[in-house]
């Protein structure tokens, strides 16, 4: 048993695991945690309904579920006061917090001690921007994962998406009627949840103009996967060809810079939705047609039914579908070689011809 | 273009043909400038995953930037484009200007006779005008290219108003035809007039006469024998003179005595 570490999951080496490392050098580490989570339940697993109270008139329950905790991820690994260190012992300090809400956000950052990674994404976040910014329901670390009983990462991913709920309940209606919502419903592995495009601990802010002209690398992820398509008879070409089109080729030249246009060009999600996405398989071509144009007067004012076949549609041209285009191609795509062929045939020919090189007196 | 070229004499004692008058050189300047601002703003953006392609629109200020200066350098060849066509146009009109640039059967007959020469079945290559069938090649492919480039360019920057009167398509098809149009107008300048204006053995290193406006009688006889002929007859290099000239603005020679009394005297 390797008795240099209270913990048997692998730590960072930061100052606290040193030091708790050094202390535990003595005894059993499993042990003493054990001893000390069972001092901590002899009063808290008893304590139904009691509750203490913040300065700011909140109580919080002061009951501990011990055998969520124990049955919980962390419940062989880590004791009360890993999480709780400032509680002291009996009669405890009272808490810093203010609020309900203080108290809980206080509490996630013993998080961080050991799942850096992960906190130091959730830094970088819309959420934890906006609880610093006057939202404190944003989410730590325990809304979505809970405190006491926390469930293990492999969680069904299906049940993710009711932690978003909590919150963004309109966007999740949205997608459970959707094409992605309705798979992911039915037990398709390959549709996804919230977290799938968003993120989960690093999500950003899918509403700023850079984030949109680059969100066509959301929908790239699957949706230029041929295997991933194959398997629900979809064109992994989509991407490709969107990429080619006018709106693509501006918005991989944004995305690519992390710049934004001024005026919004049009990505994936502006013809076929983002939560509410619909499959475009059972449309017949004019009802595409139809639904493109409308979709160009959203931002090309004065677009007519006959501008909308300027979007060449997913379909690469061939002689049936845009033959004038294909042509188009074909022509420079045998003029380009062949043009410059005959250009250096007669170069070297010249050369070869030049005075002085074969024939000196060869000049008139 | 009518009237006969200067002929003068440079300070080392060549006689020069005027080849390219001020304003010719001028065109040259405009159509050369907007072309190489129009290749570095538009291959950045046809070839979009490049590195070198992010770094350069970076560079210009962002893709909206860079599609400003296209458009300026678009809109400048367009400009350029119109009055060579309006010059061209009023010189047919009156007859007061040589369609020299203009390829016709002879051009044919010079290209295969220049063939000839190549695979050895001929001596000596065909005698040429003053300007030979590659350099109207090139000329009538700037034209050609350069209309096409101007009309899908033109589509492109109103693509929904000309979506009311042609079927979407035909923009798809404009927008592929700039975009290949481009790269084959890149590489025929890039091998044929680097090549013919450079690298080629007759001018290297630099056929200098789009700048100066002026060839000298010599390369003209050797490689533009008809223009020589037409100018000068039969008569021999020796024997060609400089027409006098006040004062010789490109080439000047100051204070000494004329051209042809040195020669003789």
């Amino acid at each position: 048993m390797n008795t240099t570490t209270p913990l048997r999951r692998p730590l960072a080496p930061t100052l606290p695991t040193v030091l708790l490392a050094t202390v535990a050098w003595a005894a059993p580490a499993a042990a003493q945690a054990e001893r000390a989570d069972a001092d901590c339940l002899a009063c808290h697993a008893d304590l139904h309904g009691q509750t203490f109270t913040l300065p700011s008139g909140e109580r919080l329950p002061a009951w501990v579920d011990g055998a969520g905790f124990h049955g919980s991820v962390h419940g062989d690994d880590i004791g009360c006061t890993d999480c709780h260190p400032t509680v002291g012992d009996y009669p405890h300090r009272p808490p810093t917090a203010q609020t309900a809400r203080d108290y809980q956000v206080q509490a996630a950052e013993a998080c961080t001690t050991c799942h850096f990674k992960h906190a130091t994404a959730l830094q970088d976040s819309i959420h934890y921007e906006r609880r610093l910014n006057g939202l404190p329901e944003a989410p730590t670390c325990i809304d979505c994962h809970g405190s006491h009983a926390v469930a293990p990462a492999a969680t069904p991913r299906r049940a993710t998406v009711d932690r978003c709920a909590t919150c963004h309940e309109d966007q999740v209606k949205d997608w459970q009627a959707s094409a992605h919502g309705q798979a992911v419903l039915a037990g398709d592995p390959d549709a996804p949840v919230c977290a799938d495009c968003h993120g989960a601990h690093g999500v950003t802010d899918p509403n700023t103009p850079t984030a949109h002209a680059a969100s066509f690398g959301v929908c790239a992820k699957c949706h230029a996967d041929q295997t991933v398509m194959g398997r629900h008879g979809l064109d992994h070409r989509v991407v490709g060809s969107y990429l080619k089109d006018f709106h693509g080729a501006s918005n991989r030249i944004y995305a690519a810079l992390g710049d934004a246009p001024a005026e919004p060009v049009a990505s994936c999600s502006d013809c076929h939705g983002a939560h509410t996405v619909q499959s475009f398989k059972d449309l017949s071509e004019a009802e595409r047609a139809d639904r493109a144009a409308a979709m160009c007067q959203d931002c090309h004012e004065g677009a007519s039914a006959g501008f909308a076949t300027a979007w060449g549609s997913h379909t690469p041209p061939s002689e049936r579908h845009r033959p004038l285009v294909w042509l188009i191609d074909l022509f420079y795509k045998l003029m380009i070689p062949l043009m410059v062929l005959g250009l250096i045939a007669h170069i070297l020919m010249d050369l070869w011809r030049t005075p002085g090189h074969k024939h000196p007196e060869g000049h008139s | 273009m009518s009237r006969r070229p200067r002929i003068i004499r440079s300070k080392d004692g060549h006689v020069l043909v005027e080849r390219f008058s001020l304003f010719r050189r001028f065109e040259h300047t405009v159509v050369a400038s907007s072309f190489i601002v129009l290749l570095l703003t538009g291959f950045p953006q046809k070839f979009a995953d490049g590195a070198f392609s992010h770094w350069l629109i970076g560079a210009l200020g962002g893709l909206e930037n860079t599609r400003l200066i296209h458009r300026i350098a678009g809109v400048t060849f367009v400009f350029q484009s119109a009055l060579h066509a309006l010059l061209i146009l009023w010189g047919a009109v009156t007859g007061r200007m040589r369609m020299v640039l203009m390829p016709g059967p002879q051009d044919v007959r010079d290209l295969l006779a220049n063939m000839s020469h190549f695979v050895g079945r001929r001596r000596h290559p065909p005698k040429m005008p003053v300007f030979d069938y590659r350099q109207k090649f090139e000329y009538m492919g700037m034209v050609l290219g350069g209309l096409l480039m101007v009309v899908s360019g033109l589509v492109l920057m109103y693509p929904v108003q000309v979506g009311q009167w042609v079927p979407g398509e035909i923009v798809l098809a404009l927008r592929a035809a700039h975009s290949f149009e481009a790269v084959l107008a890149f590489v025929v300048l890039l091998i044929w007039h680097v090549y013919g204006s450079i690298l080629s053995p007759d001018v290297f290193p630099l056929d200098t006469s789009i700048f100066t406006g002026y060839m000298s009688a010599e390369h003209l006889r050797e490689h533009h024998a008809l223009e020589y002929e037409r100018l000068f007859g039969d008569a021999p290099l020796e024997a060609v003179e400089a027409e006098p000239q006040p004062t010789p603005a490109e080439v000047s020679s100051p204070a000494r005595p004329g051209p042809a009394d040195e020669r003789h005297g």
